[in-house]
């Protein structure tokens, strides 16, 4: 949000007014748990919030396209851009400028690549951001990953708990098992929908979900665990990859089980072991 | 053609949505139940201002600032006055009718240190229908149209409340100096 830039003395201190009675007003608000304790929202305003949160954005953002700009506008527009394009193209193989240009691009391109051979690897895609408008990408297994856009999610809350807790058993149809455990003295509402994120050099970054189901909030009574079960096939993953976690939304909170490949099946192996050397 | 461009979905910007959704939601209903005194209408409220937010997420740089929390509540707020509004539609006539261009608009005259307490005080007692447009207006430095966009009323209308803003907290910050003076 931009900040004031042509505001009169008097309007400027009625931006400050304005802010300090905002604060006043927000500071007598409870804190979101706390709400969402004494309120539950309606069937019908979740199916419609879920109705705008997976379809009716796009919907919605067509529309306005509509409303904003006329076809005969967008068809101007196009006519323009191709005109531009084509007169950029025809003038830089025309020019006797481009040749000499071009060499010298060419000239300091070589140049740039001698003086730093380890640049970026094969898979990245995208430069990392630089603007506030950028997101930050990879490719990886022939998709682009979005950086996530909390890095920094607790693997503990002091109410609850995950643990990935099963191997990649059949790789035809591989899949997960991740335990939720309800540690806290309050039931707690979970989402049936996990985040899948890999770390990429630099960060987590989210890998996108083929599954196309509704996700919704269930309920975990205190004392109690559950085992979800995530299928991979859902996703297109590297095996190979070090290190995975899969993101759960537990009330307002986000709650992350950090695993890898290797490490989950060598567990179990592990645990197989030690079960038949018992026996 | 750019704004064309800039009005296309992008990943990053339903992901914002979404969290913003997930982390918002109780309290911008709890603001609008608040004001309307009943928990649908609440619900509605909060409907309507995602269903606006969606064609002003330019507008939201960091989801976890206070002040896209701020942003959000006056979006709610000013929803839950328009469906107030629609519960009462004689009033709602009345505000429409003219753009009651009687007296003079000497509010800068009033804008001064000296009365910052008074200033406090008027705008916290001024209505929400008018607080709001203050808010969009200077906080969220929104155009008109902008604003318009987000009432679902016209350019002309959020001008005619604009100014009925102005003369109404002028008026309160004269009676709160009088009644000053008098104590």
């Amino acid at each position: 949000m931009k900040k004031h830039e042509t505001l009169s003395k008097g309007e400027e201190l009625l931006v400050d007014v304005l802010e300090e009675c905002l604060d006043e007003d927000l500071s007598f608000i409870p804190p979101e748990r706390e709400i969402a304790r004494i309120h539950r929202f309606s069937q019908r305003f979740e199916d419609a919030m879920n109705g705008l949160l997976e379809t009716n954005m796009e919907h919605h953002r067509e529309q306005e396209i509509r409303r904003h700009f006329s076809p005969r506008y967008g068809h101007l527009a196009a006519c323009v851009l191709v005109f531009c394009i084509c007169g950029a193209l025809i003038y830089q193989v025309t020019s006797p400028v481009f040749e000499k240009g071009a060499m010298e691009e060419i000239e300091s391109a070589a140049m740039t690549e001698e003086a730093a051979p380890e640049t970026a690897p094969e898979e990245e895609s995208a430069e990392p951001e630089s603007g506030a408008g950028q997101i930050q990408t990879k490719s990886y297994c022939g998709q682009t990953v979005i950086l996530a856009s909390q890095q920094e999610v607790p693997e503990t809350l002091d109410y609850v708990t995950t643990l990935v807790n099963c191997p990649v058993q059949d790789e035809e149809k591989p899949s997960l098992y991740l335990t939720i455990g309800n540690i806290g003295e309050n039931e707690i509402q979970y989402l049936n929908h996990y985040d899948l994120e890999v770390w990429i050099e630099d960060g987590w970054y989210r890998i996108p979900c083929n599954k196309d189901e509704k996700d919704e909030w269930l309920t975990l009574e205190t004392g109690m665990a559950v085992d979800e079960k995530i299928d991979l096939s859902d996703y297109q993953i590297d095996y190979d990859e070090e290190q995975y976690r899969l993101i759960t939304y537990v009330g307002e909170d986000l709650i992350s089980a950090e695993f890898t490949f290797e490490e989950v099946f060598a567990e179990t192996m592990e645990k197989l072991g030690d079960e038949s050397s018992g026996e | 053609m750019f704004l064309f461009l800039a009005l296309i979905d992008s990943p990053a910007e339903q992901e914002k949505f979404v969290e913003i959704y997930h982390q918002y939601r109780h309290f911008m209903w709890y603001l609008a139940n608040q004001k309307l005194q009943d928990e649908h209408l609440a619900e509605d409220a909060v409907q309507e201002a995602f269903l606006a937010l969606t064609r002003h997420l330019d507008k939201v740089e960091d989801v976890h600032s206070p002040r896209t929390k701020k942003f959000l509540a006056t979006i709610v707020r000013s929803k839950a006055v328009d469906i107030l509004r629609k519960l009462k539609p004689g009033e709602e006539l009345s505000e429409y009718l003219s753009e009651d261009q009687n007296g003079v608009d000497i509010l800068e005259q009033y804008l001064k240190k000296e009365n910052y307490n008074y200033l406090i005080s008027c705008i916290l007692e001024l209505d929400d229908q008018y607080r709001v447009i203050f808010e969009y207006k200077y906080l969220y430095q929104m155009s008109d149209a902008q604003i318009a966009d987000i009432l679902g009323i016209s350019a002309k209308n959020v001008n005619v409340r604009y100014y009925r803003a102005r003369k109404k907290l002028q008026e309160m910050i004269r009676k709160e100096s009088d009644r000053f003076e008098e104590a």
